[in-house]
């Protein structure tokens, strides 16, 4: 009787032995998986798209030598987020992986992530406050850290230098404001050939997102719970977008007016910036007129400037190798060698501090700028510093989609806007909340 | 015999159930994301999901556990587990093993445990184990403790397929529960009937006792009666044995008297002092016979006995009788001192004094030979006269009484009457080894 017990208990520590021998057998060599994507997030042209991600593989595996890091190339931007989600179903995700914008709020509430405050606190070399704010906040959700800022992209205002001098008017300093701004887009809105149709335009691609960012405000609180636009700094920046879009009323603007020279202002990604700034891109797109960058205009009621796109790296919250995991996810976020690499390799902002801010990046700028550019350290840094993190909830595009439809017919009615965009907030509201 | 098959037989169905249910869970756990990644549906089906679903392999742990499960009831059923608190507790923390491997999602294995363990538990023990059990199921099935241990639920991954194939796969699900619960519940009340079946069958049996006792009862009033009854023979035979007694006591005395006043009346003429010697012994004789009769009133004991010994008392009344009837009486005892109850020394009394009253009345003896052997375990008395016997022997009264008291002493009388009279009796002794 208790014999065969007991013959039940023996086997079961054997295959126990047996198992952990193996583990600690393979343990030998530990391999680490990392999830990357190919090529741009921000679609910019990239020579090597991995030249950055390899030397930091090489880097960490130098530092730990019975360690293999190895990651599945090819895996394009669009099928990126496929590519993760079905690893995790099979649960083999990687232990490391970058993370896009759009999947963050996601895997984030599925508790798919590793949280990293505790690693933060405990790691004497590392902490959050190495990282721009907004940079940072864009890997917390719920007020917990998931996830750091691999590379940023800012928004920029790209401002036609030519246009500007043709009409006379200085370009702006970094500092500007919406009535700079208007009072700028309103003067250069015009005919220039006489035919009665007006052929010069202020801006283009400036949205009543880009207001709100200026202005310090939400669309949504952070928790993806309740809608923001019936608030005064909201509804602000509404009328703001309003107001510039009236200038353009029966005008159609497109993309190609840029191109050709006749619009003074676009926002415009940092990452398009760095692409087409060097020669020969420079020449090849727009080679009819000069053209600079600048902070994108600061609204009345806030102090952040533009919204800040940021691809973070996160581990899994099922990796078997935590620690390790830590130290790849420092070596490709916190490292100097590996976030500078970024403006030799890349298209994107490092955020870190200390990176962005260092001599040899300001040589490195200055080396693609030709001639008088604007673009240097300060804005550089001032633009990180004053961006905002777009919240992350897993319902964060779906609602931004109706809000973005939502919105702009409320911008196209000509009654009250105030009471309009009321409605919005509770369509809204209705939609969070189901 | 078909009794006996159905409750192994619901346990059997609901193992299977259970069997089909687990592989079923196990299969939608494993399968669905193992789709959705094969048609790269993986973030639409994440996207509606509340954790993060376990990987599929995780899932194998409910297979093995199922095995490891149905494995230890066949042992523990064998026996082969022994009967300790351990081997008892193995199968359902097996069971709650193989609930959490299900996401928490299935709880109904533990019905499937307490079937197959409730019957194993008496009394208090069943209690805090059915407690036990309705705790863990009732825990088991909390969602809050499912989204707790972030586990996902059967029914989000089911919410993943179209329309028909979901509802097809949740009715499914629905269904075996439902059945299994029905079977859980079968099984009990069969259960339950069983016990109440077992305990009609002990009142019955009470009821049997409950009459029995009864019938009991009633014997013992007839016992009763038939004791009442006997009492009243006892009288009856107490009342023959007085009328013996006179009859020997009397009797003899008036015997003695006739046979002394012929005597006197015959003297008369020839001596006057003869005749008056006569009647002083005929007056001692009659004072002796009324002080018999007091006696035999009073104490049912020849005088003689109570006042003698048997030897002392039997030699008394030989010389007496002598001396009143003028026959020689010779009295031979051997041994002289024998011990005999009381009830033994009474009727050989009698039995001597009866038989030389009647070979003086009767046979009109001269001589008279009273001999008194005890032989191993019996006493033998044979009293042989001269007298004029009697072809034809005429049972009276006396003779009667002789053998109603040896009757009763266990002993036998036999009379021979064609020389003189003889008159044999023997009667054992209890105390014949002491002789």
């Amino acid at each position: 009787m208790r014999s065969c017990l007991k013959r039940v208990a023996v086997s079961v520590v054997l295959s126990a032995v047996v198992l952990i021998l193996t583990v600690l057998g393979s343990a030998q060599q530990t391999v680490l998986t990392v999830g990357v994507i190919a090529g741009s997030y921000w679609d910019a042209p990239t020579g090597n798209c991995y030249a950055v991600i390899d030397a930091a593989i090489e880097r960490f595996e130098q530092a730990h030598p019975n360690v293999r890091v190895e990651y599945t190339s090819g895996i394009l931007k669009r099928d990126y987020s496929e590519w993760l989600a079905d690893q995790y179903l099979l649960g083999t995700e990687p232990d490391v992986f970058l993370v896009m914008p759009e999947d963050f709020g996601m895997l984030a509430e599925l508790g798919a992530l590793q949280p990293l405050d505790s690693l933060l606190e405990s790691d004497g070399e590392v902490s959050a406050a190495d990282f721009y704010d907004a940079a940072v906040k864009s890997g917390a959700s719920g007020g917990v850290q998931y996830a750091l800022p691999y590379e940023c992209v800012p928004t920029l205002m790209f401002v036609n230098k030519t246009l500007l001098e043709a009409e006379g008017i200085p370009v702006p300093d970094n500092d500007w404001t919406w009535d700079d701004f208007y009072q700028i887009c309103a003067q250069v809105t015009r005919d220039t050939d006489g035919d009665g149709v007006i052929d010069q335009f202020g801006s283009y691609g400036y949205t009543w997102r880009d207001a709100l960012a200026a202005n310090g405000a939400a669309l949504f609180d952070e928790n993806g719970t309740s809608c923001l636009i019936a608030q005064p700094d909201c509804v602000e920046a509404v009328e703001f977008a309003q107001k510039l879009q009236a200038l353009y009323a029966d005008c159609d603007i497109t993309a190609r007016s840029f191109d050709e020279g006749h619009v003074a202002f676009r926002p415009f990604l940092f990452s398009d910036y760095r692409t087409y700034q060097p020669y020969p891109w420079r020449i090849k797109r727009y080679s009819n007129f000069e053209w600079d960058c600048i902070q994108m205009p600061g609204g009345p009621s806030g102090t952040g400037r533009s919204e800040l796109s940021t691809v973070l790296a996160a581990i899994s919250n099922r990796s078997t190798q935590k620690s390790l995991a830590w130290e790849l996810l420092k070596e490709l976020t916190c490292s100097d060698e590996t976030q500078s690499m970024l403006y030799t390799d890349s298209h994107g902002v490092s955020a870190l501090r200390r990176v962005t801010q260092s001599p040899r990046t300001q040589q490195i700028l200055q080396h693609d700028t030709p001639g008088e550019s604007q673009l240097g350290l300060e804005l550089l840094s001032d633009t990180m510093e004053q961006a905002v993190a777009a919240p992350h909830f897993r319902a964060y595009d779906q609602a931004l989609l109706l809000a973005e439809s939502l919105v702009t017919t409320a911008m196209e009615d000509d009654h009250n806007l105030s009471l309009q965009l009321q409605r919005v907030q509770r369509q809204l509201n209705e939609y969070l909340q189901s | 015999m078909q009794k006996d098959q159905s409750l192994p037989l619901l346990r059997q169905v609901m193992l299977l159930i259970n069997l089909a249910l687990c592989a079923f869970v196990s299969a939608v756990f494993i399968l669905t994301p193992l789709r959705a990644a094969q048609r790269a549906e993986g973030v639409d089906f994440l996207q509606k999901l509340s954790g993060l679903p376990a990987a599929p392999w995780s899932v194998s742990f409910a297979a093995v556990g199922f095995l490891a499960f149905t494995a230890i009831d066949f042992l523990y059923r064998s026996g082969k587990l022994g009967s300790g608190r351990a081997a008892f507790w193995l199968e359902p923390g097996t069971a709650l093993l193989i609930i959490l491997a299900l996401h928490l999602d299935y709880n109904g294995l533990l019905l499937l445990a307490v079937v197959n363990l409730v019957d194993s538990l008496h009394g208090r023990g069943r209690m805090l184990f059915l407690a036990a059990m309705t705790s863990f199921y009732l825990l088991t099935s909390l969602d809050v403790l499912q989204s707790a241990f972030g586990m996902v639920s059967v029914s989000e991954y089911l919410a993943y397929y179209d329309g028909q194939p979901r509802q097809l796969m949740q009715t499914a699900i629905g269904l075996l529960s439902a059945l299994n619960l029905i079977l859980f519940i079968g099984y009990m009340v069969v259960l339950v009937g069983r016990r109440t079946e077992e305990n009609t069958a002990i009142r019955r049996l009470n009821g049997e006792l409950a009459k029995a006792n009864e019938k009991l009862s009633v014997l013992n009033i007839q016992l009763k009666a038939y004791a009442a009854e006997s009492e009243r023979m006892a009288e009856t035979r107490e009342r023959n044995r007085l009328a013996r007694e006179i009859h020997d006591t009397l009797g003899h005395a008036l015997t003695g008297i006739t046979a002394g006043a012929d005597a006197c009346i015959q003297m008369l003429d020839i001596s006057p002092d003869m005749a008056r010697k006569q009647m002083e012994l005929i007056a001692q004789t009659a004072r002796a016979g009324m002080n018999e009769v007091r006696r035999s009133v009073s104490a049912l004991r020849p005088d003689a006995l109570e006042r003698f010994r048997l030897s002392e008392a039997l030699a008394k009344l030989c010389s007496e009788m002598q001396q009143t009837s003028h026959a020689e009486i010779r009295l031979n005892m051997q041994p002289a001192d024998m011990r005999l109850s009381q009830d033994e020394e009474d009727a050989v009394y009698r039995i001597v004094q009866e038989s030389v009253t009647n070979a003086i009345r009767h046979g009109h003896a001269t001589e008279i030979d009273v001999n008194l052997t005890g032989q191993a375990r019996r006493m033998l008395i044979v009293v042989q006269d001269n007298g004029i016997g009697c072809v034809k022997i005429e049972q009276g009264f006396g003779l009667r009484h002789m053998r109603e008291r040896l009757r009763l002493l266990g002993g036998s009388l036999q009379v021979n009457g064609s020389n003189g009279f003889r008159i044999e009796a023997s009667i054992p002794l209890r105390w014949g080894d002491e002789i």
